[in-house]
Formats: structure tokens, C-alpha cells, sequence
């Protein structure tokens, strides 16, 4: 913001409002949102920081669920031109097709949060009868698959650890040895048969790892820090954000 | 409705914060000092070169050989984290390349929000280099909401569509050893960048190049190659250095028995 | 003339490993006899803490865990078992909305028994609304600010549907701010590090403690944060960490067969095995090819 009204003027930002009103938005915003986290602004029983959280938040998540619906046609327009186009694997856009509604329609009826479950306004054997169905779905289906997509993970270091851990270099020779130490004083059986891991293994985790975590969570911050002061004064120029160059 | 009774305003000190608050302020004079330095000084003012933002070039570059697309995951944060902002200034670069290229590019979404913003970048970078009759709509996806929904969708993509670059540059969680994985498994020449130091192991051992937590956001600025970016950089190194005097002034007060950094701070 | 050895480890196919995965995990799944185990610190730290709490405490469970809880949820069942044995009560909430969904499944099928918070000496059976209450999901950011000063005003019902002002336990206690204790079960975010950034500010350790159950790959990230709990500066006073952590607890709890975690022991020693050999295979591969004038 600062950079543009230096650069382009004042007047300029005025007549380009389709780009000046983002970066407008954004600056006021971010300094807002800056500023409320030291010092609490109150008139009378009203508190900015308490509006800021509350009301504020209602608003992003409006938007949001706006968004879910632009979400879903996409999601519809992909997988439809993919099944009247027969393009390869058409079957599986025709199961998103079907799934995509019928889901909406069992979650609203008688999903977890569904819409009524007292039966104040929608007959509650609706409800009992959709709970079940969605159970079904969200346990024996969805659920499910959420496991074995994180169970895959199991596999997938095995093959990866297998083709990554190479004594290359002194580098990579360092972290195979502190690799393989940590390994062997995780595996529990080694609780028995080599115990003298454990406390290697503890002294790597608790010294080396913390200290070097620290160092990269501190410098992540200070480069998250960084980037916020672009974004809120403008800096960033790319298209969706500054409106392109 | 907000009361705007002006004799009533107080302005109120939340405990706890001031020091930060301070500091803040402090990194704000030191990035308008790093600003301006830069931007009269170019030339003093260097960017080391990052290797994975090198390889982006070299990434594109074999998938227009290959006749194959490219993928792109902004990550599995939503719009108002800094790092899906990062990733997709990095997507506005890589989008104008593959348009230039006419190389076909998926970006795969895992909010909406996210979705409506790559869109528009992706767009904006076809119309840019004047391709915009070659944009499609396939191009930038929607794919779910859920983490593993997601991971599966991509793994599905990879399959049919076998990608011969792949982009993770974001914020990711458990499933970014899927993707790495299972990109290695068709060929693709990856660059990963994460802020997640859980993730960062996993990319490193399955990606052939990697952004390592700041260099994500240093690498926004160095596509750009624009000096005031850079000065931003240099704000962010001036602030390491701080950091670091702060550690070591704190070691030697902690070591001698005295607190008064540890209270000071915690103002 | 055959391919040299070295060029078989180097070409492996990964769906040979992935077979041998599968087994090394089947197989000792199958055996009943769990293998010796040491306790770590943080596990036994956090097992001690909820042993010492006073009778009459307040403790908050929160689920921040899905539907992919394969680590996790031994986790909750052991811990969540432990605090109804102790004479404390108990709110459960979550910030993933799954999570009070995986607290009810506990709920109904772990026992009920503990000892009475008015009258430690009890054996009472815990009820609902007296004892537990579910709070159900917490959206927002701004109902966990909200929700610590007071629950009326953040939430109308509970998880199950009652209204909230009819709950004997909010009655009694009307605010996280009277909780001694908060253990998170997080898989990722929102995670343990909001209610440290948002709670811990306001009542600051030792007054108001917190603990939290991981899965194995975030456990790195956090061990800060279990070094300043254990120094009394705002953190974590202990920390179970996976599958493996759950194991350790229900050794400490006494009650095996609970969660299962002992059994998948040895499967992940199994594993851990695997890796190692495969690691030392592939190295043996890589420099016996480099030897031989291959890259």
C-alpha cells in the first residue's frame, strides 16, 4: 500500500479502484488486525478485539460456505464433462456424480449435525431412517478410507526411507547414523533385547532435534513476519493480490 | 451495532503482549530501513540462489518435452495463511511459464476459497502472455475438503493424467509422503517447499528439491527478482540477527542466574 | 551372466517391500503376547500428574482427532478411562468436529467406575451430567476464548442435544477457568497450540496444566514445548507419544486389553526391523556398486 502510494500517487490509486480498493482492504485490515493483538480498543461494554473475533469470523465463514457451493460446480463440471466425454476412468466421475448429492442430502437429513434431529419440522423417521443410511456411509465408507489413506503412509516410508537413506555424502552419512540410532531406540522390542538405544535415542531427540526445531520454527516465524509485512502493505505483486503487473 | 460514544473510548494494554508488540514495531523500522537501503542500493542487497526455485525452470522445461502436464498443490491450509499465499505467488510464475510453454497445468485445491483464488491467478497469467483462449477450465480443480479425500484425489490425478513435474509448495500434513511417494512412483520431477517441519523430512527423502520453511517465502520473492521484495528479504535476515543476539545475550543471563531478559520478554 | 547382486537392491520394485510390510505387520499382530516395554518420561509424567490431581478437580478432554485415528484413539480411551477412575470431573469438547463424535464412542463403551469427587474413599459409577459433560464442537476461535470465561454464554447444548443451563456439572462449573488440567488428543490443527495460545495466557501454569497425545510424526515439533512445561514456563507437563505411548500408558493404567496398543508392539518392532534392514541392504548395494565403478 505504502510502495504503491509512493510510487504511482495518490490520484492514480483513486482512478485504478479495481485495484486500489484490494489493497485498500487489505492494508486497513492487516493493521487492524495487527494492532487489536497489543491493545484492546473498548467504548463502553464494546470491545474491538471481541468483534473483531466474533463477528468478524461470522462474516469469513459466510463467505466461505458461499464458496462451497462455487466448490461443488466445479467439482460437477469436471467430472460431468469427464463422463459425457467418456474420457479414461469415466466410471469413477459417474460414482462422484451420484455420491456428491445423495451424500448432501443424508448429511442435511440425518447426519451428524443434521437439520433436525427432534423432528420439530421434518418427520423424525426421516431422521432415523437417514441416520442410519449416513452411519453407514460415514463409518463403514468414509471413515474407512481415511484409515487406509493413513495406513498407506506405513508402506510408503518403508519404500522411501528404503530409496532415501544413502551415505552419499558426510551430510547424509550423519543423519543415516542418527536415523538409524533413533529407529532402534523406537522399535519396543529394543526395550529388551538393546536397550542402550533408549537413552542415545532420548539424548538426540531431547538436545539435537528440540534445539534444531526451535531454530526452524523461529526463523519460519520471522519469515511468516516478513511476508505478512508484504502482503499488508502491498508488496506482493501477483495477479489475485495486487492485481497484476 | 458498533456505539460510537467517543468519550467513552479507552485504549487498553492487553498484558503479556508489550514486548512483542515491541519488537514488532522494531522489525517494521528495520524492513522501511531495508526498503529503502534496497532500493537505493541494489546491488548490495544479493539473493543466494535457492536450488529449487532454479529447478522450477528445469521442471517445466521436461514436462514440455514429455508432452505431459504439470500439477500444482498450493497445500492444505485455506486462503489466510501465509503460506498458501507464498505458494500461490509462486503459481502466478509457474502459470506464465506453462502458458508460455503451452504446457497444460493442474492446480489441485483443497478449499474453495483456495480454488476461486488459483483460478483467477491462473487465468490472469494465460491472458498475460496472451494465450487466454488456451486456459480450461479442467485446469484449476476443487478436489474435497477432507485431508485424506484430497490426498486421494491427487494420487488419482497422478494415475490418470501422469503429471511430469509436480509442485508442493504450502502448507501440508500427513498426506505429503503420499504425494511425494506417489509421484516418485510415475517419474515426476518434484519441488517441494513446506513450513511444516514435521512434512520436511518426508519431502526431502522422496522430492528431488526443496524449499525449507523461510526459503518458501524467499522464493516468492526471488521469482520476482524485484529489489523491493529482496529489501524484504534483508528486513527478514536483520530480524534473524536480532533473534540471534537475543539468544545469545539471553544465554549468558540465563547462565549467569539472572532472569531479566526471561521477565522482560514476558511483558 | 546374471545381474550383480547390487543391481537387484538398487532396481528393487517397492511392492516387494510393500508384501513384505504387509507381513511383518500380520503376522505379529496375531501373536497375543505383548513384548516387554520401557516407560518414557513424558509418558509416565502425564500418568503421574492426573494420579496427583486433587479430588474435586476440574479436567478438560479435548478430541481434536478424525475419522483416521488409528494412533490417537488408543490414546483417548486410556487416558479418558483414567481421569473416570481418578475423583475429578470432566468436560469434553473438541475443535475438530469429529472429535466429540470419537468422545462418545469412548464413552459408551469404556466403564463407568471411579472414585467420587466429593468423597474420594467411593467406588461411584460416573453419570453424565453430574460427572462428564460432552460440550460438543467448538467451531470458532472465538467460542475457545469465550467458552474459558463462561459456557452458557459460548454454547447452548451439549453434544447430545440438552440444553446446557440444565447440566448440574455447568452449573457447578461455568467456565474452563476452574479446570486444573487440559489434555488435548490432536492429529494436526487446530491443535494443542491454540489452547496454550488462547487459555494458557490467562491462567498460567501450575494453576491450570496442560498435556496432550500425538501421533508419532508431530512429536518432534512439540518436544519444546514438553521441555518449558517440565521447567513450569507455559508448555506441555506431558506428552504420549503414538501407538507406542498409548502401549506405555496402558502398562501404567494397569488395565491391559483396553485400547490394544500393547499387541501392535510387536508389528512396529517388526517394521522398524524391516526399515533397518532395508536401509543397511540399500547402502551395502549402493557402495558396492560405487566400488565397481557404477554411480
Amino acid at each position: 500500500m505504502l510502495s504503491e502510494v509512493m510510487d504511482v500517487g495518490f490520484r492514480s490509486l483513486l482512478l485504478d479502484y479495481k485495484r486500489s480498493i484490494p489493497l485498500i482492504l487489505a492494508f486497513v485490515f492487516g493493521i487492524l488486525y495487527v494492532f487489536e493483538w497489543y491493545i484492546d480498543i473498548r467504548v463502553g461494554t464494546f470491545s474491538l478485539s471481541s468483534y473483531l473475533e466474533s463477528t468478524m469470523l461470522d462474516y469469513f465463514n459466510a463467505m466461505g460456505a458461499m464458496a462451497i457451493g462455487i466448490g461443488a460446480i466445479n467439482v460437477y463440471r469436471i467430472h460431468y464433462r469427464n463422463v459425457s466425454r467418456k474420457r479414461p476412468y469415466w466410471q469413477y466421475s459417474l460414482v462422484v456424480l451420484v455420491m456428491l448429492p445423495f451424500m448432501a442430502i443424508i448429511s442435511v437429513l440425518g447426519g451428524r449435525y443434521a437439520l433436525d434431529p427432534k423432528g420439530a419440522i421434518v418427520p423424525k423417521w426421516i431422521y432415523d431412517n437417514t441416520s442410519v443410511i449416513w452411519n453407514y456411509f460415514y463409518w463403514c465408507v468414509s471413515s474407512v478410507a481415511s484409515s487406509m489413506m493413513f495406513a498407506l503412509l506405513g508402506f510408503f516410508i518403508i519404500s522411501a526411507g528404503y530409496r532415501a537413506f544413502r551415505a552419499r555424502n558426510v551430510d547424509a552419512a550423519i543423519l543415516l547414523i542418527s536415523g538409524f540410532i533413533v529407529l532402534m531406540g523406537n522399535a519396543p522390542i529394543n526395550s529388551a533385547l538393546f536397550p542402550f538405544f533408549d537413552p542415545i535415542r532420548a539424548w538426540i531427540m531431547d538436545y539435537w532435534n528440540t534445539s534444531a526445531m526451535r531454530a526452524v520454527t523461529l526463523c519460519t516465524a520471522i519469515g511468516a513476519m516478513a511476508y505478512g509485512v508484504r502482503v499488508i502493505f502491498a508488496y506482493e505483486r501477483r495477479p489475485t493480490l495486487a492485481g497484476g503487473e | 451495532m458498533i456505539p460510537l460514544d467517543l468519550a467513552q473510548i479507552e485504549f487498553r494494554v492487553i498484558s503479556g503482549r508489550m514486548a512483542q508488540g515491541v519488537l514488532l514495531l522494531i522489525f517494521g523500522i528495520l524492513t522501511i530501513f531495508a526498503l529503502e537501503f534496497s532500493k537505493r542500493r541494489p546491488e548490495k542487497v544479493k539473493v543466494r540462489k535457492i536450488p529449487a526455485v532454479e529447478a522450477i525452470d528445469e521442471a517445466i522445461g521436461r514436462a514440455t518435452e514429455m508432452g505431459r502436464p504439470v500439477f500444482f498443490s498450493p497445500g492444505m491450509s485455506g486462503i489466510g495463511a501465509l503460506e498458501t499465499l507464498a505458494a500461490l505467488s509462486i503459481l502466478g510464475d509457474i502459470a506464465r511459464k506453462t502458458a508460455r510453454y503451452g504446457v497444460p497445468i493442474i492446480v489441485a485445491n483443497r478449499y474453495y476459497t483456495v480454488y476461486m483464488a488459483a483460478e483467477g491467478i491462473v487465468k490472469q497469467a494465460y491472458a498475460m502472455e496472451g494465450k487466454a483462449d488456451m486456459y480450461q477450465p479442467e485446469f484449476v480443480r476443487f478436489i474435497a475438503s477432507a485431508q485424506f479425500a484430497y490426498a486421494q484425489g491427487c494420487l488419482g490425478i497422478f494415475q490418470r493424467e501422469r503429471p511430469a513435474a509436480n509442485f508442493f509448495l504450502g502448507y501440508f500434513y500427513a498426506e505429503s509422503l503420499e504425494l511425494a511417494e506417489a509421484g516418485f512412483n510415475i517419474g515426476a520431477i518434484q519441488v517441494a517447499g513446506t513450513t511444516s517441519t514435521v512434512q520436511l523430512p518426508f519431502f526431502v527423502a522422496a522430492c528431488d528439491y526443496v524449499l525449507l520453511g523461510e526459503e518458501l517465502y524467499a522464493a516468492a520473492a526471488y521469482v520476482t527478482r524485484d529489489p523491493k521484495i529482496i529489501g524484504v528479504l534483508f528486513a527478514h535476515d536483520l530480524g534473524k540477527y536480532i533473534s540471534f543476539v537475543l539468544l545469545i545475550v539471553g544465554i549468558v543471563l540465563i547462565t549467569a542466574g539472572s532472569k531479566f531478559l526471561l521477565d522482560l520478554l514476558a511483558k | 551372466m546374471g545381474k550383480p547382486w547390487y543391481e537387484f537392491f538398487e532396481t528393487l520394485d517397492p511392492r516387494w517391500l510393500y508384501l513384505l510390510t504387509a507381513l511383518c505387520i500380520a503376522i505379529p499382530v496375531a501373536v497375543v503376547a505383548p513384548s516387554p516395554l520401557s516407560i518414557t518420561q513424558y509418558t509416565k509424567d502425564m500418568f503421574d500428574y492426573i494420579e496427583r490431581l486433587p479430588p474435586g478437580s476440574l479436567v478438560v478432554l479435548s478430541f481434536d482427532y478424525g475419522g483416521a485415528h488409528a494412533e490417537i484413539h488408543p490414546q483417548a480411551i486410556l487416558v479418558f478411562r483414567h481421569v473416570v477412575k481418578r475423583p475429578v470431573y470432566i468436560y469434553i469438547l473438541g475443535m475438530w468436529s469429529d472429535g466429540p463424535v470419537m468422545a462418545d464412542e469412548i464413552w459408551k463403551s469404556i466403564d463407568h467406575t471411579g472414585l467420587d469427587p466429593e468423597n474420594p474413599t467411593r467406588l461411584i459409577t460416573k453419570e453424565y451430567g453430574k460427572h462428564v459433560v460432552n460440550l460438543g464442537y467448538l467451531a470458532t476461535t472465538a467460542l475457545i476464548i469465550r467458552i474459558f470465561d463462561t459456557i452458557t454464554g459460548a454454547v447452548t447444548q451439549d453434544y447430545y442435544g440438552n440444553p446446557i443451563t440444565t447440566l448440574p456439572l455447568v452449573q457447578k462449573f461455568n467456565g474452563i477457568k476452574y479446570a486444573s488440567m487440559v489434555i488435548s488428543f490432536a492429529a494436526g490443527a487446530p491443535g494443542p497450540g491454540t489452547y496454550l495460545q488462547y487459555w494458557a495466557t490467562k491462567k498460567p501454569p501450575p494453576a491450570l496444566v496442560f498435556a496432550v497425545g500425538l501421533p508419532g510424526v508431530s512429536v518432534p515439533g512439540y518436544l519444546p514445548y514438553y521441555d518449558a512445561g517440565k521447567k513450569g514456563d507455559i508448555g506441555y507437563i506431558g506428552l504420549i507419544n503414538s501407538l507406542r505411548g498409548a502401549a506405555e500408558y496402558e502398562i501404567l493404567l494397569g488395565e491391559l486389553g483396553l485400547s490394544g496398543a500393547p499387541q501392535a508392539m510387536n508389528a512396529q518392532s517388526a517394521v522398524h526391523y524391516l526399515l533397518v534392514l532395508g536401509i543397511i541392504l540399500g547402502n551395502l548395494s549402493y557402495f558396492a556398486k560405487k566400488a565397481r565403478g557404477g554411480r
